[in-house]
């Protein structure tokens, strides 16, 4: 194997003498739109993909934290939605009738009723404390019995 | 060539040598050009590390050249002979007075087998070295001296050593 052209073979001469044909005027101008694009291997002034993305990176880093800041304060106090009770709510207590006649003789119908079964005079009597207690300005029926003077 | 250099310094000293060299495997010199425009936007963008970056190179090419090559076999999308595609388009530019040799000369390698026109090229209008060319075709430097020697030998019996000067 030998490289040494001191000892060219006449046809190799011959070969020599011929050109490659040039170039066409678009092969450069398609290789231009290619390789001046900025690739990783690119050295050339264009930015990069990567330098965009590093400048973009910390804006939007900064644009999230300032919508998350307007938000939480524009929300301030927090507002939560009310938890359901765990305590059951209390039902009114269904007071046998014995019961409600025995406390206080409310305007009720236990209660009328439960004067009526009494003695004579309860329940004008209950009608009387009633009127008393509940209508103030009615004038005490007793003096409607008394005499005038 | 320096890793310094621009893209344009390394088409200025390789492009006319690359488009012949993938004229081995391409009909015309349109369609030799887009393939060595595809190589060597890859050899760009991949040759930092490389130990020879012009043997990458042309390397590189051939590899393009060669795929193209056989997806064209595969869709049978021309039906005139490889030889033949070959001799389509003027490989060399020339004087007038040496037309009609550069038209034998051009006749004789398309009559060789691919594998001794390529070494032919690579050696003769590239300026490679043998070790170069077995780099670049993946072949022992032995066989590509012997490939580059039988090349001569037929082109000799081919052209006839009375008509070279």
């Amino acid at each position: 194997m030998n490289d040494d052209k001191s000892e060219s073979k006449p046809i190799e001469e011959e070969l020599r003498v011929l050109r490659p044909r040039e170039l066409s005027d678009g092969f450069i101008e398609s290789l231009h739109k290619c390789l001046d694009r900025p690739v990783p291997h690119d050295d050339g002034p264009q930015p990069r993909r990567g330098g965009s993305f590093k400048l973009f990176a910390p804006l939007a880093a900064v644009a999230a934290l300032i919508l998350i800041a307007f938000g939480l304060v524009r929300n301030w106090p927090i507002r939560e939605a009310p938890a359901p009770s765990k305590n059951k709510i209390a039902s009114p207590a269904i007071e046998s009738p014995d019961e409600q006649v025995d406390e206080l003789p409310r305007p009720t119908l236990i209660a009328y009723n439960r004067a009526i079964g009494n003695e004579p005079g309860s329940l004008e009597e209950l009608l009387d404390y009633h009127a008393r207690t509940l209508l103030p300005n009615v004038p005490d029926p007793d003096l409607a019995y008394q005499e005038w003077p | 060539m320096e890793d310094s250099q621009t893209w344009e310094d390394w088409i200025a000293a390789n492009g006319p040598r690359l488009v012949l060299f993938a004229r081995r495997w391409c009909s015309d010199h349109a369609e030799a050009e887009e393939l060595v425009q595809e190589a060597f936007i890859r050899f760009w963008r991949t040759r930092d590390g490389v130990r020879d970056p012009r043997a990458y190179l042309y390397q590189t090419v051939r590899s393009v050249a060669v795929d193209a090559a056989r997806s064209r076999q595969a869709r049978k999308a021309r039906e005139d002979t490889h030889a033949a595609r070959r001799c389509k388009s003027p490989q060399f530019a020339c004087d007038l007075e040496r037309e009609e040799r550069r038209q034998q000369i051009e006749a004789a390698l398309a009559r060789l087998p691919v594998e001794q026109t390529e070494v032919v090229v690579l050696k003769i209008w590239s300026a490679l070295t043998f070790a170069q060319i077995a780099e670049v075709t993946s072949t022992p430097p032995g066989t590509v001296a012997s490939r580059y020697r039988y090349a001569l030998d037929n082109l000799r019996k081919v052209l006839g050593e009375s008509e070279v000067t």
